[in-house]
């Protein structure tokens, strides 16, 4: 019988850096503290004054979260629909194609997502409402799916967005995530969205998630 | 005599020298990437510098911030790997571990990596998780039963 104990112990045989002098050099990209996410949602003014603890994304990976991921349709009088709009709009420059990932997540295998993708209605809506960003939008149930000669990898006037699930913070905003690919760029992270003048708007990235970009 | 911020950086380095090596580990074998694991440690320990006074243990407070970033990492990169394929590093060894553990999910090998490799209990890797107790012993289940038959397997 395989000895797990000491099987594992065999990932010692990579060299493990000494990281202290990095550490001490490093700016964090947030400042997390210890308290459980529920106890450090800071109600306030959006962008500024929501803080919680945790990481959005991991809480996600690990199956909990600060708020009802598995909720595929949001309350607070949102439309599902609009608030994928605004996550989009956080992200997406104007490009020739623009593809538009349909799944809302990639769970592990044998597992599903705990929401549906984007219904054809949903993908109307938003080929209507992004036509300034794209003449040419696309939808696929994931990025795998872009034959490999129309790529955003290869090609700058295109560009691949795909979104996660918005979470109600229960504060009158959502967070969601986004994250957009174009050759020779990359970014995202998660989003807080806010009703701003009767619309869905993005205002800027959740504090204490991970975010990318170059 | 110490002040106040000098302590908590004293103690924080203890910490690292006491559990770098083996969170750089157990990371390692659970995204089975060196870059996600230095990185995770890294900004892990970074933070508690930054926002020391307000952590009350900071041993299992790095090992879960550093699991949740690898695991955002992960997640991230399952996403982005239709489309980028970036291998700009060695791959670990020994290969045959490292194989058999990335045909676990993502949980199943946070599970096992905690409790075989780091020695956590149940509880605490609910805990570091946040996850029920009662799912990560499903996971550690399933996961000692899979990565045992792969490496039986692989072993030939």
């Amino acid at each position: 019988m395989v000895d797990l104990r000491q099987r594992l112990k065999e990932v010692e045989q990579n060299h493990s850096p000494d990281l202290w002098d990095e550490i001490t050099a490093r700016t964090p990209s947030h400042d997390e503290r210890g308290a459980p996410p529920r106890s450090r949602v800071v109600a306030g003014v959006v962008g500024a004054a929501v803080a919680i603890a945790g990481f959005t994304l991991a809480s996600a990976s690990f199956g909990r979260s600060p708020t009802d991921l598995t909720s595929a349709a949001p309350t607070q009088d949102a439309a599902r629909v609009n608030l994928m709009e605004a996550g989009i709009r956080a992200v997406a420059h104007p490009a020739t194609v623009l593809f538009i990932e349909t799944s809302l997540c990639r769970p592990d295998p044998g597992q599903d997502c705990p929401a549906p993708p984007l219904t054809g209605d949903e993908q109307r809506t938003l080929a209507d409402g992004l036509g300034d960003l794209s003449g040419d939008i696309r939808f696929v149930p994931a990025g795998a799916d872009i034959p490999a000669r129309e790529s955003p990898d290869a090609f700058p006037d295109r560009e691949f967005v795909f979104l996660g699930i918005p979470q109600d913070q229960g504060d009158g905003t959502f967070w969601i995530e986004a994250n957009a690919i174009s050759k020779g760029r990359r970014g995202g992270g998660t989003y807080i969205v806010e009703k701003q003048n009767g619309v869905w708007t993005s205002m800027g990235r959740a504090p204490g998630t991970p975010h990318w970009g170059s | 005599m110490q002040t106040g911020r000098a302590a908590i950086a004293a103690d924080i380095e203890e910490a690292y020298r006491a559990e770098g090596d083996r969170l750089f580990y157990a990371l390692l074998a659970y995204s089975g990437d060196p870059e996600i694991a230095r990185e995770s440690v890294a900004e892990a320990f970074a933070r508690a510098l930054a926002s020391a006074a307000g952590i009350r243990e900071i041993v299992p407070w790095v090992w879960q911030v550093s699991f949740r970033l690898a695991a955002a990492e992960l997640r991230h990169r399952s996403r982005l790997a239709p489309l980028t394929e970036v291998q700009d590093h060695p791959a670990p060894v020994p290969t045959n571990l490292f194989e058999a553990l990335a045909r676990l999910s993502n949980r199943q090998r946070a599970a096992i990596v905690l409790h075989y490799y780091a020695g956590y209990q149940l509880d605490e890797i609910a805990a570091l998780l946040g996850t029920r107790r009662g799912t990560v012993g499903v996971h550690l289940y399933r996961a000692r039963v899979r990565l045992r038959g792969l490496l039986e397997e692989k072993d030939g």
